[in-house]
């Protein structure tokens, strides 16, 4: 079943924490002016596609609604040697296979995020760390 | 022969304890990817009308905050006027910024120190500097400039000094301000926490473009095991950015 959330950044210290734990990696073309660092977004949907590519890889999954039928979303990721450095590789992800995404969501509203992290159907995170600290971040 | 030798042992002999004071700066280093304040030691050697710009590691500015630089008008106009999905075509998503932009983020970087020469690599876009050591001349005016200049580099104490001119304009915050091409950047690296750290300061002088000066503070961790990667940009990239 799809699970689609938009929230609203939290005020408590604990939340504030863990979002700054897990900023994003500025790259080529400007975060701040794409995405909204001050909402989160979290889909869950089948993996249609993942290209490991700079200046950023990118993930399409097919999200499945309420009405039964289907929508693309996009998902940004860092580039892949970042990637590489939190465990991930060219094949981490696989067509056919249902991942949850979360991350920020894009300013124009469409169907696109800068990933965060990735976790599989049972809930292991893929690079096998959802979330490190700063300094390991990049 | 033999006469020759000694008549240059006593000039190694002077010179070895020079090159073994001088820290080395060599290895991998991670960025810290959060904004770090100011490092008095490096600080001190910072104009103190410097703006500090607080945007390094993950951090960015959005549109039309420069973080206290001051644009002249010409600058200003062409920021207001910058369209963000410019450099998100199939030939401008590959574009290289100078070494402005790309030293405090987001990837890391690995030094080679040799006396005469240093390079660092930059993992970012695959670049490469080059600090030329010691007391070399100016590059004339009218020299290349490229997106990672000319840098003469030079010991003060413990720390490295790097000033880098002949750097081709581009972006100074990733967010429609750019630098001219007669930038000048002055750098200061010195090694902490008993060499785990590297900070450096990363001084803006560009008269052309800001009518302030700006100063970036940028630290890494060193790491063990790691070099830097391949960065094979791919264009298709701004297809994601494409108007419907």
């Amino acid at each position: 079943m799809i699970s689609r959330m938009l929230n609203r950044r939290s005020s408590s210290w604990p939340a504030i924490l863990l979002l700054m734990a897990a900023m994003p990696v500025l790259a080529h073309h400007s975060f701040a002016v794409f995405f909204d660092d001050a909402r989160t977004v979290t889909v869950t949907g089948t993996v249609e596609e993942f290209q490991f590519r700079n200046p950023h890889g990118l993930i399409r999954i097919t999200v499945k609604k309420a009405d039964g039928t289907g929508e693309t979303w996009k998902a940004e990721t860092n580039s892949p040697s970042i990637l590489e450095r939190r465990g991930w590789t060219r094949t981490s992800l696989k067509a056919g296979e249902v991942i949850t995404i979360d991350g920020w969501p894009a300013r124009d509203g469409s169907n696109y995020l800068r990933m965060r992290s990735v976790k599989r159907a049972d809930g292991t995170p893929v690079g096998g760390v959802a979330i490190q600290a700063p300094e390991e971040q990049k | 022969m033999k006469r020759r030798a000694w008549v240059l042992l006593p000039a190694l002999l002077v010179a070895l304890p020079v090159l073994a004071d001088t820290p080395d700066l060599s290895g991998f280093w991670n960025l810290v990817s959060r904004v770090i304040d100011p490092d008095p030691e490096l600080a001190r050697f910072v104009p103190q009308d410097a703006v500090v710009l607080r945007d390094t590691g993950a951090a960015e500015f959005g549109l039309m905050d420069f973080g206290g630089l001051k644009p002249r008008p010409a600058a200003l106009k062409a920021a207001q006027e910058w369209n963000p999905r410019a450099g998100l075509t199939i030939s401008t998503a590959c574009q290289i910024p100078s070494i402005v932009y790309a030293l405090q983020g987001p990837f890391p970087i690995e030094i080679y120190q040799g006396r005469d020469l240093m390079v660092m690599r930059l993992e970012y876009m695959d670049m490469a500097r080059v600090f030329v050591m010691g007391d070399k001349p100016d590059w004339p005016a009218d020299a290349p400039h490229t997106k990672v200049g000319y840098s003469r580099a030079h010991w003060e104490g413990d720390q490295l000094v790097v000033v880098t001119t002949h750097l081709k304009a581009a972006t100074i915050t990733n967010n429609g301000l750019d630098h001219s091409d007669n930038i000048v950047v002055t750098e200061r690296y010195r090694l902490a926490d008993g060499g785990k750290t590297l900070i450096a300061s990363q001084l803006y002088e560009d008269p052309d473009v800001l009518e302030n000066r700006g100063v970036r503070y940028i630290s890494w961790r060193r790491a063990t095991n790691d070099h830097v990667h391949a960065y094979d940009c791919d264009p298709s990239f701004a297809e994601e950015y494409a108007a419907p």
